[in-house]
């Protein structure tokens, strides 16, 4: 129980971690600060603390946990690719205001008046496909192995959580983009874009959670003497 | 006789060619008259062209903190900044001033597809002083600035950026 109650704590840890990366750009673009400074303030270090409580699993012999956790990034990752060939199919349809991991590069390395570099379309590109990891960490840890349509649900409530964000008001197009052309291009794309991320996550996630926790499993485990502690 | 008659109608259709003549003269003059004050008074109004200047309830650093919120907020973006006041510390000289070139990319793009020389113009200048203890925003108003092109999309987008910022100031003298 008390390993339960560890790999709990641990669990909870992460999520916070991963949760502040996705949550710097709309904070930025809400005026609160710039990306670039919250990128050095928050978003590289919490992903270092990230890859410092896998090795810390890793010395714990906690394998379980760091399984999950790198299924996680993986499905991210993966469902991210599937993200980008709808986005980038919507951009060049001009469904898109702009080109979004561009825009984050130009942000994160405060070079918006100078226009993309190669270096900050890097950090714009890394910076995109470490928000799908994080989302995928997230996902795992949460459901543990869910399914495939849990996958999309979660994706299309990201896609939501995007549309009335920050981000949309400052890029002038307005909640779910409706100020954007007709109204209709912005939130068809981005739902779809996030449909396919989950859809892609969860199925990824499914196939290789197997006998992995979800968090209600753990907070039970961790508080339940009778019950048997997860492994 | 006949010669007096000749001699009188002679005289009558010179007359009245000079009258015509001087009609047209008249009236050539009045038009270059005219047109010569319009474009004068066209650049008398460009000459008069006034920022607006907005007295923020807030100091300084909080007026620079609402303006960032406030453009946010207005639906559009902090493109660039320039403290001048931290520019000309350099100089010696010790005063409180910072511009913010705003604007959002489906605004320029627009702009832009519309007439490319509109660079003049766009982004927006928004300035924050501090001026005897008070702190003020100024700006042309974009409309003012927009007038100049010869283009109605470029006008247009002008009057919409006028109610944004004048909504923006709103804020900042709350």
């Amino acid at each position: 129980m008390k390993q339960a109650k560890t790999k709990l704590i641990i669990v909870i840890i992460v999520l916070i971690l991963a949760g502040i990366a996705p949550n710097l750009f709309p904070y930025a673009l809400a005026g609160n600060a710039t990306l670039s400074s919250l990128a050095t303030k928050y978003l590289i270090p919490s992903a270092a603390l990230i890859f410092i409580i896998t090795f810390i699993n890793f010395l714990l012999k906690y394998k379980d946990l760091n399984h999950q956790i790198y299924n996680g990034i993986l499905a991210g990752l993966i469902g991210t690719i599937g993200l980008e060939i709808i986005r980038e199919i919507g951009f060049r349809m001009d469904w898109m205001p702009g080109d979004l991991p561009k825009l984050m590069g130009v942000l994160l390395l405060n070079r918006f008046a100078d226009g993309p570099s190669f270096w900050s379309n890097v950090a714009g590109w890394a910076y995109h496909f470490w928000n799908g990891a994080v989302f995928g960490i997230i996902f795992s840890l949460l459901l543990g192995r869910g399914k495939t349509w849990m996958g999309m649900v979660y994706g299309f409530l990201l896609g939501i959580g995007f549309m009335i964000s920050p981000v949309t008001r400052s890029l002038g197009i307005g909640a779910f983009g409706f100020g954007f052309r007709d109204g209709y291009q912005f939130i068809i794309t981005v739902t779809l874009a996030h449909l396919a991320f989950g859809g892609i996550l969860g199925m990824i996630i499914y196939k290789m959670n197997k006998e992995k926790p979800n968090i209600v499993k753990r907070i039970q485990s961790a508080f339940n003497n009778k019950q048997k502690s997860v492994s | 006789m006949q010669q007096l008659i000749l001699h009188k109608t002679l005289f009558k259709k010179n007359k009245i060619m000079k009258t015509q003549k001087l009609k047209g003269s008249v009236l050539l003059f009045a038009t270059i008259l005219m047109l010569g004050m319009a474009g004068f008074t066209k650049s008398v109004n460009a000459q008069t062209i006034k920022p607006v200047v907005v007295k923020s309830s807030k100091n300084y650093d909080g007026t620079i903190s609402a303006i960032k919120k406030a453009v946010s907020g207005g639906g559009m973006m902090v493109l660039s900044e320039l403290n001048q006041g931290k520019v000309l510390s350099m100089t010696g000289l010790s005063i409180n001033a910072h511009s913010f070139f705003i604007g959002n990319p489906t605004v320029g793009k627009e702009a832009f597809s519309a007439d490319p020389s509109v660079g003049l113009v766009i982004p927006v200048r928004i300035n924050v002083y501090e001026q005897n203890g008070a702190v003020y925003v100024n700006y042309f108003k974009p409309s003012d600035l927009f007038s100049s092109f010869n283009n109605a999309k470029v006008k247009m987008l002008g009057e919409k950026l006028d109610s944004k910022l004048a909504m923006m100031m709103k804020m900042i003298s709350m």
